[in-house]
């Protein structure tokens, strides 16, 4: 079964975890594992939301999953990348680099999801709404960019 | 090579964008140089948005430290090895 790789930072987003559990769904839907790579905050508020594992079964520690990345112990040919911050920019491009071969899908959101998005130079398709709670505005497309997404995997 | 916290450092920066970061790289350092993403220094790969900067000032790595929720430190760090290594393999910029 082919992985994709669902990378997240900062968890101050409320609407970030059940976007991940959103997007883990469609992945598994499509015959697909997802695994979660995050630091131990976001991935602790994806566990609780998820306690039996129906949605995300495997979790990785964010900077462990780059460090592989690097090291070429690991590759996943979907990543798809939440960002709502600097910080989130900077892994996400990072993996980008680390990746090339990789189909990267953006999504930008939070209060700044605009300026981000305009400043990731990577190669990715983007999807930026400036969400805080609901998420129910983007769901369609992003549901659109993860059916060509996986399509090309 | 270890942890940056077993290492004597100082903090130039905190909490700033990986852009300011870079800026403030610039303008500390005369002697600085281009690595590309993933480069390890004391064992951890780079975090960061092309191009990345390291400097060089009085035989010390000046460079950005990301982390996801406090985004980008500026850390000036005693590492011999490192500064080898970057002068080996990072390219020189102006």
């Amino acid at each position: 079964m082919k992985t994709a790789l669902i990378l997240i930072g900062c968890p101050q987003i409320p609407v970030q975890s059940p976007l991940v559990l959103y997007i883990a769904d469609f992945l598994r839907d499509a015959n697909i594992t997802p695994v979660v790579a995050a630091n131990p905050s976001a991935k602790q508020l994806v566990r609780v939301s998820d306690p039996k594992g129906h949605y995300v079964s495997e979790y990785r520690d964010l900077e462990k999953t780059i460090s592989e990345m690097r090291d070429g112990d690991a590759a996943y040919p979907l990543i798809i990348s939440l960002v709502h911050n600097d910080a989130g920019l900077s892994y996400t491009a990072t993996a980008a680099a680390l990746a090339p071969e990789s189909t990267i899908v953006t999504l930008f959101f939070g209060e700044h999801a605009y300026e981000l998005a305009d400043e990731a130079e990577y190669q990715t398709e983007k999807i930026a709404a400036p969400l805080t709670h609901n998420a129910k505005g983007i769901l369609p497309h992003l549901e659109e960019v993860l059916e060509w997404a996986v399509l090309k995997i | 090579m270890g942890c940056l916290e077993n290492m004597n450092y100082e903090i130039l920066a905190k909490n700033c964008s990986f852009k300011e970061a870079r800026d403030l790289i610039k303008a500390e350092c005369s002697e600085r140089y281009e690595v590309q993403p993933g480069f390890k220094l004391l064992d951890k790969p780079l975090i960061g948005i092309p191009p990345i900067f390291v400097g060089i000032k009085e035989e010390k790595l000046i460079y950005g430290y990301t982390k996801p929720c406090y985004g980008t430190f500026v850390v000036k760090v005693e590492d011999a090895d490192g500064v080898s290594s970057v002068r080996k393999s990072g390219k020189p910029v102006k």
